[in-house]
């Protein structure tokens, strides 16, 4: 197995309060490149506090975050240290993770320049240096960086979007188009990897599956991992090859996406499928689990 | 006996500088007593706003035409007092966003007695007896305790709970829930579904429910009406819209949904989808 991109190790995150909440208990996990994660979980399971540990938004109380051997620091008033520009996030809500005053070509091209800063020029077709920087710097396992998309036009297209759009503002797009348009700003950096926040859960049920496979499918094609958080087990089965199911901050299940919607183990995530209702006109209730249920906090053996 | 809520030929048009923009254009339904009336759609189609333009809460920018029959009153040439007696009272609705629809400084008790008071000539201490009860109803359980409590200290799932209880507590023959679980975690949404279903059924409520996902459609619903661009595309029987779609449009909403009949199962036809172009 190739060596893991970004690893949770041994995460906590307490939140101040009396008593402080423990958002995040001892979480670890890895992220290796050309691999999806789903995360899954409920409101309050600490999933999103899992993100902005991973991209250095928020510094953890205990544990570390790794990023292709070297540790992830906080961010800190200066902005983002160049080489962490390799994470890149997409956000929930895609009407305010781009910038609405700003054309969306150039909001593009902040990435196509972050990956420039990071990398140096992107293609081997540059000369000689710049084809032995490229081999040198880009990770190991990403061997394609010619067939990468270097333009706007290109990001556009790769996307599923019409290079004329690059002059129009965010809000002349719907929401799925504005997360099309953010997953090429977030891949133009040449990320290592790719976290998207809830990326699908403001968009329309008809278009959900088809944004997270856009946006999954991208990834894995730069060679870059993926972790995709969603409460939506049902969408994020379909693209995940690993999935974590987290319940009050810890993971409490982990394992092939296939297995786990197939066959649960951990009495949390038999409840959360049981209580996904399926669209088959049965008119067949999801079942209810009595309120005040209580599970076991110990990861499931798989 | 009541015969539920009829819409007939419903039209809303915006107004605004440079002309008028219709938003519906011509919506019919018809939701009988105990059963559950499903209206699907995607963002912009007209369903959350045939659920205001009936209760009379569109915009003011809004022009509508049609008839709202609640059984023989047409609430579209109510207005006033006699709108005011009307609504809450004999049709409610239940909202999205339990901590936007309910005030964050009163107590529950007093949002429940308010609303009680308003519509029935009842005491102090008559209304209280009844808020406690419509709670009880939805599975409050605190009882009494429960009444002088604020709304931040329940859960999500309890405040939406409160929400329909107090939509309940006039005993009216029609609700209106516009995305009433949409908020909730999964797990918390089915308690709030089969509270719906038992409600129905034990009160012989008319209810429109009004949800962009299919699953809890498919779940709650009697019958499914299907909108877009403001007109309702189809209409029939829960099993028949979800497994024999008379409609193109119905067909291809399911063609894009995991789990659905002729939708995504596996990752290939997931592949398949985005190779065909699939529809945004």
């Amino acid at each position: 197995m190739s060596e893991p991109v970004l690893c949770a190790e041994d995460v906590v995150v307490d939140y101040p309060g009396h008593p402080p909440v423990r958002a995040v208990d001892h979480v670890s996990f890895e992220i290796h490149p050309g691999e999806v994660v789903g995360l899954v979980g409920e409101s309050g399971c600490g999933k999103s506090t899992m993100a902005r540990v991973l991209t250095g938004l928020l510094k953890p109380d205990g544990g570390r975050i790794v990023y292709r051997g070297r540790p992830v620091l906080p961010l800190g008033l200066g902005g983002r240290a160049k080489d962490s520009t390799g994470i890149q996030m997409v956000f929930q809500d895609p009407g305010s993770s781009l910038n609405p005053r700003r054309r969306i070509g150039p909001q593009i091209q902040d990435g196509l320049d972050a990956a420039r800063r990071r990398l140096g020029p992107l293609s081997a077709s540059d000369g000689p240096l710049a084809a032995e920087r490229v081999a040198d710097l880009a990770h190991p396992s990403r061997p394609d960086t010619g067939s990468r998309p270097t333009t706007v036009t290109q990001w556009l297209e790769r996307v599923g979007m019409d290079p004329k759009d690059a002059t129009r503002f965010p809000r002349s797009f719907s929401g799925g188009q504005r997360q099309r348009i953010a997953t090429a700003r977030a891949l133009a950096a040449a990320p290592d990897v790719l976290i998207g926040d809830e990326p699908i859960s403001s968009l329309d049920a008809s278009t959900q599956a088809l944004v997270a496979y856009v946006m999954s499918s991208l990834t894995v094609a730069q060679g870059a991992g993926m972790l995709f958080i969603s409460h939506d087990l049902s969408v994020v089965r379909l693209i995940a090859d690993t999935l974590l199911v987290m319940y009050q901050g810890r993971v409490v299940e982990r394992g092939p996406a296939d297995e786990i919607w197939a066959d649960p183990r951990h009495p949390y995530t038999q409840a959360l499928l049981r209580a996904i209702p399926t669209p088959d006109g049965a008119r067949r209730l999801p079942a209810v689990t009595p309120p005040g249920t209580t599970y076991p906090r110990e990861e499931a053996q798989r | 006996m009541s015969t539920g809520l009829r819409i007939e030929h419903l039209e809303v048009d915006i107004r605004h500088e440079e002309g008028t923009t219709p938003i519906l254009r011509g919506v019919d339904l018809a939701v009988a007593p105990g059963t559950v009336q499903g209206l699907a759609g995607e963002s912009g189609s007209g369903k959350t706003m045939t659920g205001l333009a009936a209760m009379g809460l569109h915009p003011s920018t809004a022009v509508r035409r049609g008839h709202v029959w609640l059984d023989d009153i047409d609430l579209l040439a109510c207005a006033g007092s006699r709108l005011d007696a009307i609504r809450g009272r004999r049709i409610a609705m239940v909202f999205q966003d339990p901590s936007t629809s309910l005030h964050p400084q009163l107590t529950v008790g007093a949002q429940l007695t308010d609303h009680v008071r308003h519509h029935l000539s009842l005491t102090r201490s008559q209304a209280r007896e009844r808020a406690a009860d419509g709670l009880a109803r939805v599975g409050i359980t605190q009882g009494v305790s429960a009444l002088s409590r604020y709304p931040h200290e329940f859960s999500g799932g309890q405040r939406q709970r409160i929400a329909i209880a107090i939509a309940l507590a006039c005993d009216p023959q029609v609700v209106i829930m516009d995305e009433p679980t949409t908020a909730l975690d999964v797990t918390v949404q089915a308690g709030v579904l089969a509270l719906v279903r038992d409600l129905v059924d034990s009160l012989d409520l008319a209810v429109l429910f009004i949800t962009h996902d299919l699953g809890v459609m498919s779940a709650i619903a009697d019958r499914v009406a299907v909108m877009r661009y403001g007109e309702v595309v189809e209409d029939g029987e829960c099993a028949q819209v979800f497994t024999a779609p008379r409609h193109e449009y119905t067909r291809s909403l399911l063609a894009s949904l995991p789990g659905a009949t002729g939708g995504l199962r596996t990752r290939d036809d997931l592949v398949r989808l985005a190779e065909e172009g699939g529809e945004e």
